[in-house]
């Protein structure tokens, strides 16, 4: 049946972009963070960890009807802002989710979403025992180095759980697609589950489950890889 | 003295990063609470209003008065609460028994969870469907969404509690078992006491991941004797826009409060660590 669907090669190309762009956002935003947050004598830190997980508590079946308030492309917040900032011409305003449909799908997923590996993240770069810092300290090593020869291999466990977890939320992921676009304009946002639940709701059950096995299988494939290195690293 | 310039600039800075993603994080959320109390007049002023000229409660009443906002709003709650509590009372048993007891299959038991962690909903959908419309009869009912949001929020729970037990030292209970109680007395008295962050991350997540969901209540509920509130607020949405936006930020409103009230109590507890794996460390 996936030879005869035109739609198909598009809607997998589109989802392995949305993996890529999911996940690099997300995961170089919360690394960035979570470096700013693990920094000695940061005193309101607590604070803003507290207002960070905000976005990350809130549904976005929730908070989506506001979002396209501010990215709507006339008298929208955003554009207001820009053109006052004189960065772009109000005569012709962006079309945020029009022309530049995955992208901006994908910030308002960063919003709703950065907070966890942040936080996890942090969580890790804590667990690094002071005397190791000191020691490369002494070696003379710049900020960079600290980062590449202890904090780095340091994360590295938590990299591969957070990578795994990361492509297979982007892969599942339907709430913020689905309320922001629908999968659409035309196709441009479908990934393979919205196009997977586009068919469900034309009635193509067979057609819906060909989707969601072709979709399942290949979460199956990061699954193993997943549940043996955990299983792994709990028998160690 | 030069040290202590410099990491004064750095902090600087970081607040300064803070402050404005503080902003994009919460500014959202103010606005359309905000923006719940607007007129119609002011959602389409020029330049967007950021309160409300004069606090008005049309979209509020739209919600009780037309849209009968209520019934959704007792279905969310009831439906949220409900699966939870199913969840909370059969995973910390499970948890406590993939975390303790050893026994045949343990570790196969143990990678499946991790497995169906993967499975697409998406996939389940039509099989789900047909066994709720043409068998058993609870398409549209409280029960048909309890029993589908509480098996999906079993393998998180069951999870998490391993996770939480294996934390816990054995001789805890060993200690109360010499002293003589059973080991369901140990648990009762001695252990679940001390689960407390484990009770608490597992009723937060399972209760905010059942108050949002939108998926399957879409597909699962037809009417208001079962719609939940996800499902009424983008069925305000026409193919033409909204008639009525007060409205649908009311709803959103609504729907932030409770995960809201309840990670602001609650966040010390988060750990995102132990959620990550199911194991400790």
């Amino acid at each position: 049946m996936f030879t005869k669907d035109i739609f198909i090669s598009q809607t997998i190309s589109i989802t392995i972009e949305w993996v890529a762009v999911v996940m690099t956002l997300n995961y170089s935003f919360a690394l960035v963070l979570a470096l700013l947050m693990n920094q000695r004598r940061l005193r309101l830190k607590v604070h803003f960890r507290v207002l960070f997980l905000v976005s990350f508590a809130v549904p976005i079946t929730a908070v989506w009807p506001i979002w396209v308030r501010i990215l709507t492309p006339s008298g929208g917040l955003l554009n207001v802002v820009l053109a006052g900032l004189d960065l772009e011409n109000p005569l012709h305003p962006i079309e945020w989710l029009n022309s530049y449909p995955l992208l901006t799908v994908a910030m308002v997923g960063l919003w709703s979403g950065f907070a966890f590996g942040a936080i996890a993240l942090l969580a890790a770069l804590q667990g690094i025992p002071a005397d190791q810092y000191e020691a490369v300290r002494l070696d003379g090593a710049n900020r960079f180095n600290t980062f590449r020869f202890i904090e780095w291999p340091h994360l590295m466990k938590l990299n591969v759980i957070l990578w795994m977890l990361g492509i297979v939320a982007a892969l599942n992921n339907f709430n913020i697609i689905y309320v922001m676009t629908g999968g659409g304009p035309g196709f441009a946002t479908t990934t393979l589950y919205l196009y997977a639940y586009r068919e469900l709701g034309s009635g193509d059950y067979a057609y819906t489950s060909a989707i969601a096995t072709l979709l399942f299988a290949v979460e199956m494939v990061v699954a193993v890889f997943y549940v043996r290195y955990v299983w792994l690293r709990g028998r160690k | 003295m030069k040290a202590k310039t410099q990491e004064l600039i750095n902090h600087g800075i970081t607040y300064a990063i803070f402050t404005a993603i503080a902003i994009w994080v919460v500014f959202p959320i103010f606005w359309m609470v905000s923006s719940s109390f607007m007129s119609q007049a002011d959602q389409h002023t020029r330049l967007p209003l950021l309160l409300p000229s004069h606090i008005s409660l049309l979209g509020w009443d739209y919600l009780i008065y037309n849209l009968g906002l209520l019934e959704p709003l007792r279905n969310s709650i009831g439906i949220a609460t409900i699966s939870t509590g199913v969840v909370l009372l059969a995973t910390v048993l499970s948890g406590y028994a993939l975390a303790r007891f050893s026994f045949k299959g343990k570790a196969l038991a143990f990678n499946f969870l991790l497995l169906t962690q993967f499975v697409p909903t998406v996939a389940n959908l039509i099989t789900l469907f047909i066994l709720f419309t043409r068998y058993l009869h609870i398409f549209n009912t409280w029960s048909g969404l309890i029993i589908i949001y509480s098996s999906g929020g079993m393998i998180l729970g069951t999870l998490l509690f391993s996770g939480f037990f294996s934390g816990l030292p054995v001789n805890i209970e060993e200690a109360a078992m010499i002293d003589g109680t059973s080991r369901f007395g140990a648990f009762w008295r001695v252990i679940l006491p001390l689960m407390k962050p484990g009770l608490i991350t597992v009723t937060t997540f399972a209760f905010i991941g059942f108050w949002g969901e939108f998926q399957i209540a879409s597909i699962f509920t037809d009417s208001n004797a079962a719609k939940t509130l996800p499902v009424s607020l983008i069925q305000l949405l026409t193919p033409y826009g909204t008639l009525n936006y007060a409205a649908q930020y009311a709803i959103g409103t609504v729907l932030a409060i409770p995960p809201l009230v309840l990670f602001i109590c609650f966040q010390k507890y988060f750990n995102p660590s132990l959620t990550n794996s199911g194991y400790k460390g």
